[in-house]
């Protein structure tokens, strides 16, 4: 049926064209190995469609469509429609988007496909900026940092999606982060299982437009849940848990320095992304049910 | 793609298993030689190496291996193998080693610790 080239050890194929010490590869794997070969992935143009391939190749082991950006959500809910017609009730439909196909420009289709109600896991992959057409600052670019539209520093906040997501009522909605595998893996396992819409969105470091070593992906993504810059937490059915610690946590200087993309923050820029960090925090430790485990 | 899905889809073969191959797809599953990209390579020490796997957690190409070295500690030794076909050479192995036992050298000079090629 595939015509298999080369093997791999999983569903995704060894050698693709993302970058060094792309974040976005390492989750792809992980949660596909969770999802297994009865999935049916959607992915939209951007950093992703590397594994879509091009022409009749693909990277990737599972049957896959790509849409346009704006309707992502749109394609994966006539996917799922079709496929309860059939009564395959059992097949996961995946949609595998980034922060400018879900934040921006697949708002409307995914907010939508949220309020019928369809069965679709969909994934956000956070690299926040639109990196695969040269870094561009997108609805999910923090505060102060700099892209190629922005080249002084974000002048305005970063759209807080997964409140948007949960807002529909949904019942699941979870941030996971690159250097928190067992976590995130435990997250698409609940998403799976969900019987309606699950919306992950997942932080996703790129050595490219972020400006740091490709060494240093992973322990990048493990400072920004340290200095809470990045909050690990689930929403399930309108409550609150918080995964990632609130108390005791780095400062934020931590996580920002080693960035290229926050080398022009002057001391006060930082103390106020420090304070609005602190804030934020509060206000969700208030909201949560449980004590952080991470 | 017209007539494109129903040629791959009726092909008979021993692996014809029932899948869930609906629609123009792409159909050819192929890897580009991405390890030819690679300035510097991971050059583990296997003498210091528990087996821990974090390494094979968090490499994003994941060509990492952990394997049972039967000549390492009365064959209950774990060693790391790498895919040098795929290996992009970022290093995010070489830093998340909790025992820092994995170090980045020259892919011109080759690896000293490494016997395959």
């Amino acid at each position: 049926m595939y015509d298999i080239k080369n093997t791999a050890k999983g569903l995704v194929a060894h050698g693709v064209s993302t970058c060094a010490g792309c974040g976005l590869e390492l989750i792809i794997r992980h949660i596909l190995d969770v999802l297994g070969e009865n999935t049916v992935i959607v992915i939209p143009p951007g950093c992703a469609a590397l594994f879509s391939g091009y022409g009749k190749e693909t990277a990737l082991r599972i049957p896959g469509f790509q849409g346009n950006l704006e309707n992502t959500a749109a394609i994966a809910a006539g996917i799922r429609a079709g496929f309860e017609v059939q009564g395959r009730h059992d097949i996961t439909v995946l949609a595998f988007a980034g922060d400018g196909a879900t934040v921006d420009i697949g708002i409307q289709a995914l907010s939508g496909m949220f309020e019928r109600g369809e069965r679709v896991l969909y994934v956000c992959y956070d690299n926040e900026a639109y990196m695969n057409t040269g870094i561009q600052g997108s609805g999910s670019t923090p505060f102060m940092a700099a892209t190629t539209t922005t080249p002084g520093g974000k002048p305005s906040r970063r759209k807080n999606m997964l409140e948007i997501a949960a807002a529909h009522g949904i019942p699941y909605a979870a941030s996971a982060s690159a250097a928190y595998i067992d976590d995130l893996k435990k997250k698409v396992e609940k998403a799976k299982n969900t019987d309606g819409p699950s919306y992950l969105h997942i932080h996703t470091p790129c050595p490219t437009g972020w400006g740091f070593d490709p060494a240093l992906s992973v322990s990048l993504a493990r400072a920004a849940v340290q200095t809470g810059a990045w909050v690990l937490y689930e929403i399930e059915k309108g409550k609150l848990k918080l995964n990632s610690k609130t108390t005791k946590l780095k400062p934020v200087s931590d996580y920002l320095k080693p960035q290229g993309r926050f080398k022009h923050l002057s001391d006060k820029d930082i103390q106020d992304i420090q304070q609005e960090i602190d804030e934020y925090i509060q206000v969700l430790a208030s909201r949560s049910e449980n004590q952080a485990v991470i | 793609m017209p007539g494109q899905p129903e040629k791959h889809m009726n092909k008979p073969g021993k692996n014809n298993k029932t899948r869930t191959v609906y629609g123009p797809v792409a159909t050819v599953f192929a890897s580009v030689n991405t390890g030819s990209w690679r300035i510097l390579r991971p050059g583990p020490d296997h003498s210091r190496c528990a087996g821990c796997g974090q390494c094979e957690t968090f490499c994003p190409t994941g060509v990492i291996e952990i394997i049972d070295d039967p000549a390492k500690e009365g064959g209950r030794g774990k060693v790391v193998e790498i895919d040098w076909a795929y290996c992009k050479g970022c290093g995010i192995c070489a830093d998340v080693c909790p025992k820092k036992c994995i170090r980045m050298v020259e892919e011109k000079k080759g690896n000293e610790n490494e016997e395959r090629n």
